[in-house]
Order: structure tokens, then C-alpha cells, then sequence
């Protein structure tokens, strides 16, 4: 599969494309959610694993932009560090299909993939 | 393998060995360190840090060591990026300046033998860019996302928020064991909306192709029921089932159950709304009661979570499938007549009291 990462912090980026080209993914970086709808005019993903909170563009805002200027049709799954009601409530809203708390390990990652892509 | 390549190098005289030195030289001021690197991704939450130093303290053994015996997803981790940001000798002579990439390729070229091929292949590789090759300039900004990753990670949790409808679930639980409609306000539009209709036919101020309009227009039981019917399928109620199987294997192997919470959360959540937009009360009131159950359980410890998912959760399978039974017969009836049946009630209110238990005991 092909995954974009959106996440402004590199390190982030860095370990999960990781796990993700550990087990035979592609992984593609854009830099917030601004970065994120210029890669999608050219680029096809299957899975986008956003960060809520970056500049620019956060990740609500993206999903937003995403609801009404249709820039993916990519299953989404938020990354953030709340594990909060409003937060999880907000994403489903916006339209992401999971939800995911930083900091995660390989097997929830994969988890999570497998809920999305199994189920959804 | 790329000593092999060196040795040739150096042997034939391609590239001056001072030069080869002062590579090494730089290589190895270069050197980062995995605790260094763990260190600097923020790849452990502060308190697994401490509690990874303290062991490395108390079993005589380096830090990395005990990231790699108690944390070996991190500790893979911190190779790969170590990996990817330790420049190669051939990097560092290229990058510094020296020796030009055209003598550098072709001196490994040169060298090229059957034994050290793939060596040599790598080594090209690595300066055609063909792996992940960080510049001075990236790794400054590893470390100032590193930073903002840290702050991000660093924040606080707010105090736990109950929503309304748990409270009233709560109010119920403490004192009312009659179920309250859970719908009011758009029960009565929608009855209002009825009766209305039926006064006017009743006076007969409007045709029957208006009558007909406005009927259309009202909401109708069908297509609302349809929302949970929706909301509530297969896929959903398999897919509750597998976050708990998820679940259960964290808390056996002492994985992280907290991040599969807002999954199940998120399924709860949907299944609630679509029983409550529905006016499914009785469906609505258990799963916003679990919803209210997972909520506490966001603010609780590590090992209070892993006690009650270990000991309560096997009860959510249980309200899936009484959940399920109600819905299906949302298709072919309507809760009343279902819960008319003094067997499915008392199993109802046997789930009611259970979340009623967990809440007050567990959490």
C-alpha cells in the first residue's frame, strides 16, 4: 500500500514510515495539511495517517477542505496524542475512519489498518 | 564488506589514505549514539525512559540493552533512523568535499570484484541517493521536530468532562429505574407534525395531493430506523467485537489497550446516536452507558484500564449481542413489544446493572 504520512514533526514521519516499509509499505511525507492537498493532485494513496495538530494546515482543517473540495477519497486516520472523547467525536465527524494515540507501536499500527481496511 | 572495498582502494592508490583517514576521522565524530537517538525522537514517553534507565541501572547493562529487552519495537525503531542517519564512508568523502563523486564512482567501480559486488552496489547506491541519506541540514531539523514531537507529547490531559446523556444515564442509575425518553424535543415535532396532518384532514382545508406533500415531507419511522440499521450492520458490530478481541490481547501482553479505547469508543459512539436519533431508547441507554464506561476509563491509569478491560470487558460482548437482538427486532417491531418479554428485560436490566457495577466499583 501506499500510506501518507502527514505529520510536521520528521521524527514522527521517520519512525512510522518505519514500521510501514518494514512490512513492504510505501510511505509518503507531506508536511501539513497544505503540503498534503498538493501531493494528492498528483499522487494516489490508499491510507492517509494525519496529525491533528500542524501549522498551516491542521488536520480538521484538511479533513474539512477534503469534505467539501472532495482531494481524496483515502480512507483517513487521525494521530494525535488526546485520547479524548471530543477529540475521537470530532474526528468521526470530520470523517476520519479511525483514530490512532501518539505514541504507538508497530502492532497497533497494523491494527489499526486492519480495522480500516477489513471492516470499513 | 566495504573494508574489502576500502583495502582495494587504498591498495591501488586511488585515493590517498590521509584522505581515507580523515573520512574515518569524521565518521566517527559523526557516531550517534541508539540511547542518543531514542533520546533525541522522543521515541519513549518520559516515564518509560525513567523506568528503561532504572533498569539499565539496576542490571549493570547499557541503556540500549534494556530499550532493546523491554522495548524492542523502539529499539527497531532507533536502528532504522540510526541507520538512516549515519553517513557511509563514501558519503563523507563525497559530502566534505574529499574526493569528487566522479572519482568515487569510478574507484568503486574499479574495485568492484565478485566476492565484494553487492558491497559495491550498496556503496553506489548510497551515493546516487538510492538510500535515505540525511544532510547536516535534516538532521537539525530532526532535532527541532524531535522537540515540538516532545512538547506534543508532553501535553496534559484536562479533567474528565461527562456529557449529558451519561449523567442522565447516572441520575438513572441512582434513582429512576423507569426509562426516560431520550428523544423528547424530536418526538414531539415529529408528533406534532402528525397530528397536524390529521387535523387537517380532518377539516379538510387541503387537498389530498398537499396532504400527500406534506406527509412526505415529515419524517418517517422507516428511514430513521434505517440510520441504525446502517450505522448498526454486520461490519460494525464484527468490527466491535475484533477491537475487543484487540483489547484483551493488549492487556495479555502488556500492550498499550489504551490506544484501541478510541476505536471502540468511536464504534460505541456511532451505534449510540443512531439508537438515540431513532428514538431506540433502550439500545441507546446501553451503549451510552459502555460510552460512558470507556470516557472514565480515558482518564484512568494504565493498570486500572488493564483491570477493568480484563475483568468487565467480557460484558461488552454480552451487550453487543443484546444489541444486536434488539436491533433486529427494531426491523420487526418496536422496543415496547420487544421488551415486553420478561426474559429479554431482565436480561436488559442484568447488562444496566453490570455497567451500573462497573462504574461505581471499577472506575
Amino acid at each position: 500500500m501506499r500510506i501518507m504520512i502527514v505529520d510536521d514533526s520528521k521524527a514522527i514521519y521517520m519512525m512510522v514510515s518505519g514500521m510501514l516499509t518494514e512490512k513492504g509499505h510505501e510511505a509518503v511525507w507531506a508536511e501539513d495539511g497544505n503540503d498534503a492537498c498538493e501531493k494528492l493532485k498528483i499522487e494516489k494513496v490508499d491510507l492517509i495517517l494525519l496529525d491533528w495538530n500542524m501549522p498551516n494546515m491542521s488536520g480538521p482543517e484538511f479533513l474539512e477542505k477534503n469534505n467539501s473540495d472532495s482531494i481524496t477519497d483515502a480512507p483517513i486516520v487521525m494521530m494525535t496524542t488526546e485520547n479524548k472523547p471530543d477529540f475521537i467525536k470530532k474526528a468521526l465527524q470530520l470523517g476520519a475512519v479511525e483514530y490512532i494515540m501518539k505514541p504507538f507501536t508497530s502492532d497497533i499500527l497494523f491494527n489499526k489498518i486492519e480495522l480500516v481496511f477489513d471492516l470499513e | 564488506m566495504k573494508n574489502n572495498i576500502l583495502k582495494n582502494i587504498i591498495k591501488s592508490n586511488q585515493i590517498d589514505e590521509t584522505l581515507i583517514i580523515k573520512a574515518l576521522e569524521i565518521q566517527i565524530r559523526d557516531h550517534v549514539s541508539l540511547s542518543q537517538v531514542v533520546v533525541d525522537n522522543k521515541l519513549l514517553s518520559g516515564q518509560d525512559f525513567l523506568a528503561v534507565s532504572l533498569s539499565a541501572i539496576d542490571n549493570n547493562v547499557e541503556l540500549s540493552k534494556e530499550v532493546k529487552r523491554l522495548f524492542p519495537d523502539v529499539y527497531e525503531n532507533a536502528q532504522r533512523i540510526k541507520a538512516k542517519g549515519t553517513r557511509g564512508i563514501f558519503t563523507i568523502l563525497r559530502d566534505e568535499g574529499i574526493v569528487s563523486s566522479e572519482l568515487l564512482e569510478k574507484v568503486i567501480e574499479d574495485s568492484r570484484e565478485p566476492e565484494i559486488s553487492e558491497a559495491a552496489l550498496e556503496s553506489l547506491r548510497e551515493l546516487e541517493g538510492g538510500t535515505a541519506i540525511l544532510e547536516s541540514d535534516d538532521e537539525i531539523e530532526i532535532s527541532e521536530a524531535a522537540l515540538e514531537s516532545l512538547r506534543e507529547l508532553e501535553g496534559t490531559s484536562s479533567v474528565p468532562e461527562i456529557n449529558e446523556a451519561a449523567l442522565e444515564s447516572l441520575r438513572e442509575l441512582e434513582g429512576n429505574t423507569g426509562l426516560t425518553d431520550v428523544n423528547k424535543d424530536e418526538d414531539e415535532t415529529v408528533e406534532i407534525s402528525d397530528a397536524a396532518l390529521e387535523s387537517l384532514r380532518e377539516l379538510g382545508g387541503v387537498s389530498d395531493e398537499e396532504l400527500n406533500a406534506l406527509s412526505a415531507s415529515a419524517p418517517e419511522k422507516i428511514e430513521v430506523q434505517n440510520d441504525l440499521l446502517v450505522a448498526f450492520d454486520e461490519k460494525r458490530k464484527n468490527k466491535i467485537f475484533k477491537i475487543l478481541k484487540m483489547i484483551e490481547e493488549a492487556c495479555q501482553n502488556g500492550g498499550d489497550a489504551a490506544n484501541y479505547l478510541n476505536s471502540l469508543y468511536r464504534e460505541v459512539h456511532i451505534v449510540s446516536t443512531a439508537a438515540k436519533n431513532i428514538n431506540a431508547k433502550f439500545l441507546y441507554r446501553l451503549f451510552d452507558l459502555w460510552e460512558h464506561v470507556i470516557d472514565r476509563l480515558f482518564n484512568s491509569t494504565e493498570e486500572k484500564i488493564k483491570q477493568v478491560c480484563q475483568n468487565d470487558f467480557r460484558n461488552f460482548n454480552s451487550a453487543v449481542e443484546l444489541a444486536w437482538e434488539i436491533r433486529e427486532n427494531e426491523i420487526i417491531s418496536s422496543e415496547e413489544i420487544y421488551f415486553s418479554n420478561d426474559a429479554v428485560r431482565s436480561n436488559y436490566l442484568t447488562q444496566i446493572n453490570i455497567i451500573k457495577k462497573i462504574l461505581s466499583n471499577s472506575i
